[in-house]
């Protein structure tokens, strides 16, 4: 088991990781950006990515970063654009994607070798699943009347049950490198 | 090595706050607008923190370090191994810090590791240079542990490294300084009496009570009358390392001290041998005190002192200042070992000759650890450096120290070469006038 590579392969690395990070903010800010709507919507999608960038710096803004994304994606639903969950949805894993990237980011800010290959499908996997949450909730939520409420709420706690039961039984990285 | 106890912090991934603040708040702002949509943003958010803290169960860690030697010289390069073993699946990083005195060779450019997902022991092989001489604490190993897709990670100190001695490089040195006056212990100092021993100093003719081994047969056969031969005794001295432990936190002055304590190594070695009974006084930013003792068991006494000194130069918490009273030997020869950096220890030496202490002082040359610079005050900075090294030797040498500069190129034999010829004559020319005078020896001294 090797566990050592060159300080130049690790920093390349963790360049390239930033880089898809900043890749991924910039085609959430995009998506985000094309759902319409007044001039200062389209200037936070725009300072998204400049938060995302506060963030590879500092990991203690990933919060500001999700949420700055979030306030946005919620300003786009309460007004009158009306946008399509198809262009939500994506938005949604854009932003748990740029995360987890950011995470990883940060955890290779050791000056020894950190190796990524582990964490890159966890990242996938955890956008994956927070978009089909958000997809199965936000299509309940559609559902007119309390029942639409309950509806919502039951599926919130379905989603983290089922989070949880997935992650019990089962691990994207189980059969991973042995140590 | 020595296992620690389980005393461990919990260090979260800085995406949990993320996604329970955008869950939560998701959550509050549906319930606050009325709008269900809003809560479908928070749904993902808190799922994947469930998911985080699903796996919150910390691996338990433990952990051993293993070294190839614990005494080294200088330079040398030890290996060892660190031992970390936990529970379960885990993501682990470990870590090699505090570590003083050193220089990782392997890995570079700390000695950590992240080891990938799996199950543990894992044995981690390391090297260090030995890089300043001294007793230094190798640190503590941290380790890092993370359950695969876990928000929460466990940190903990899992053993800590041994001690490690490393001995500072000596310089071979040949001549020894001649002590005051040696004592009538079997040694290597001519002494001016006369007695037995294997240096010749005179013949005189043989007298009842005389020993027969000692008749020249030669001289007798052409005399033709008994004549013996009578020889200086053999007898031992003390020496008195006098050492300046002035230094800044600035590597160049700890290099500076590092060439003094191997000046001071190289005398004292030399007279250990030679049976004298060698002590150090080590004065400065950190004390040291060995009173003046002879045989194997001083040798490593004052080995231990050296490496105090040479610790406390790496860690600030190893530092010593006491006021205690220093017995010096009446008949102690005090040899400074000094660079002159500091202002403080010229006055020292000259105290102890204005006491009647024969005094000496090696001054470490280091100017070429003076930082190097093209510009003009760069070069005026260091001339008056140098003057003032100069004008401090001089100022010993007036009062009636003489001094010697051990240099890269000549060491500290050259300049215990050159003192030993001064002291010579120093001593010769005394001995002159006290015989002129007719006044004997231990009355002049007293």
């Amino acid at each position: 088991m090797s566990l050592q590579v060159s300080q130049r392969t690790r920093r390349l690395g963790q360049r390239g990781l930033a880089g898809l990070a900043v890749l991924s903010a910039a085609c959430t800010g995009a998506m985000m950006g094309s759902l319409g709507g007044p001039g200062f919507l389209q200037l936070g999608a725009v300072s998204y990515l400049l938060v995302t960038g506060v963030a590879l710096i500092t990991p203690a803004a990933i919060t500001v970063q999700v949420v700055w994304a979030l306030a946005l994606i919620g300003r786009f639903l309460l007004g009158p654009i009306g946008a399509t969950p198809l262009l939500l949805l994506p938005s949604v894993a854009g932003i748990i994607f740029t995360a987890e990237l950011l995470a990883i980011v940060a955890r290779m800010d050791t000056p020894f070798h950190n190796d990524p290959r582990d964490d890159l499908p966890r990242a996938v996997v955890s956008a994956g699943i927070g978009g089909a949450a958000f997809g199965v909730v936000f299509l309940l939520s559609g559902l007119r009347g309390p029942t639409g409420l309950i509806a919502v709420l039951l599926a919130s706690f379905a989603c983290i049950l089922l989070a949880v039961l997935l992650v019990k039984d089962w691990s994207p990285l189980e059969g991973g490198e042995d140590g | 090595m020595k296992p620690t106890g389980q005393v461990w912090q919990r260090r979260p991934d800085p995406r949990l706050p993320a996604y329970l603040v955008a869950g939560f708040g998701a959550l509050v702002m549906a319930i606050v607008t009325g709008e269900r949509q809003i809560a479908a943003l928070g749904a993902p958010f808190l799922a994947l923190a469930a998911m985080g803290l699903a796996r919150r169960e910390p691996a338990s860690l433990r952990g051993r370090v293993t070294l190839d030697q614990t005494s080294v010289v200088e330079g040398d390069v030890l290996e060892g191994t660190i031992s970390v073993d936990w529970d379960g699946k885990a993501e682990v990083e470990v870590i090699l810090s505090g570590w003083r005195g050193v220089t990782p060779v392997d890995p570079l450019p700390v000695i950590g590791w992240a080891v990938p997902l799996g199950e543990g022991p894992v044995t981690l092989p390391f090297r260090l240079q030995a890089e300043s001489w001294g007793v230094h604490s190798l640190g503590a190993v941290w380790a890092r542990a993370r359950r695969p897709g876990s928000f929460a990670v466990r940190e903990q100190k899992v053993a800590t490294a041994p001690t490690l001695r490393v001995f500072p490089k000596t310089a071979r040195i040949n001549r020894l300084l001649k002590p005051d006056e040696p004592r009538t212990v079997a040694g290597m100092h001519l002494a001016r009496l006369r007695g037995h021993g294997t240096d010749f100093a005179e013949l005189r003719p043989y007298q009842p009570g005389d020993r027969l081994r000692d008749l020249s047969w030669s001289t007798s056969a052409r005399l033709g009358k008994p004549w013996v031969r009578v020889n200086h005794p053999e007898r031992t001295g003390t020496v008195l390392i006098l050492l300046d432990a002035v230094f800044s936190e600035e590597t160049r002055s700890k290099e500076a001290l590092a060439r003094a304590a191997r000046a001071a190594w190289a005398v004292a070695s030399v007279h250990l041998k030679a049976q004298d009974r060698v002590g150090l006084l080590a004065r400065g930013r950190t004390a040291g005190w060995l009173p003046p003792r002879g045989g194997p068991r001083a040798r490593w006494l004052l080995m231990e002192e050296l490496l105090g000194v040479g610790r406390a130069a790496e860690d600030p918490l190893g530092r010593r200042h006491f006021r205690r009273r220093v017995f010096v030997p009446a008949d102690a020869l005090i040899v400074g070992v000094t660079s002159l950096r500091s202002q403080v220890f010229a006055p020292d030496l000259l105290h102890f000759r204005r006491v009647g202490h024969t005094t000496v002082a090696l001054v470490v040359d280091t100017s070429d650890l003076l930082p190097e610079g093209g510009t003009e005050l760069d070069s005026a900075a260091r001339r008056i450096w140098v003057a003032q090294r100069d004008a401090e030797q001089r100022a010993l040498e007036r009062g009636g120290v003489p001094t010697a500069l051990v240099t890269g190129e000549g060491g500290a034999t050259q300049a215990v070469l050159t003192l030993k010829r001064r002291l010579d004559a120093s001593q010769n020319r005394s001995w002159r006038w006290v015989h002129a005078g007719g006044v004997p020896a231990q009355e002049a001294r007293a």
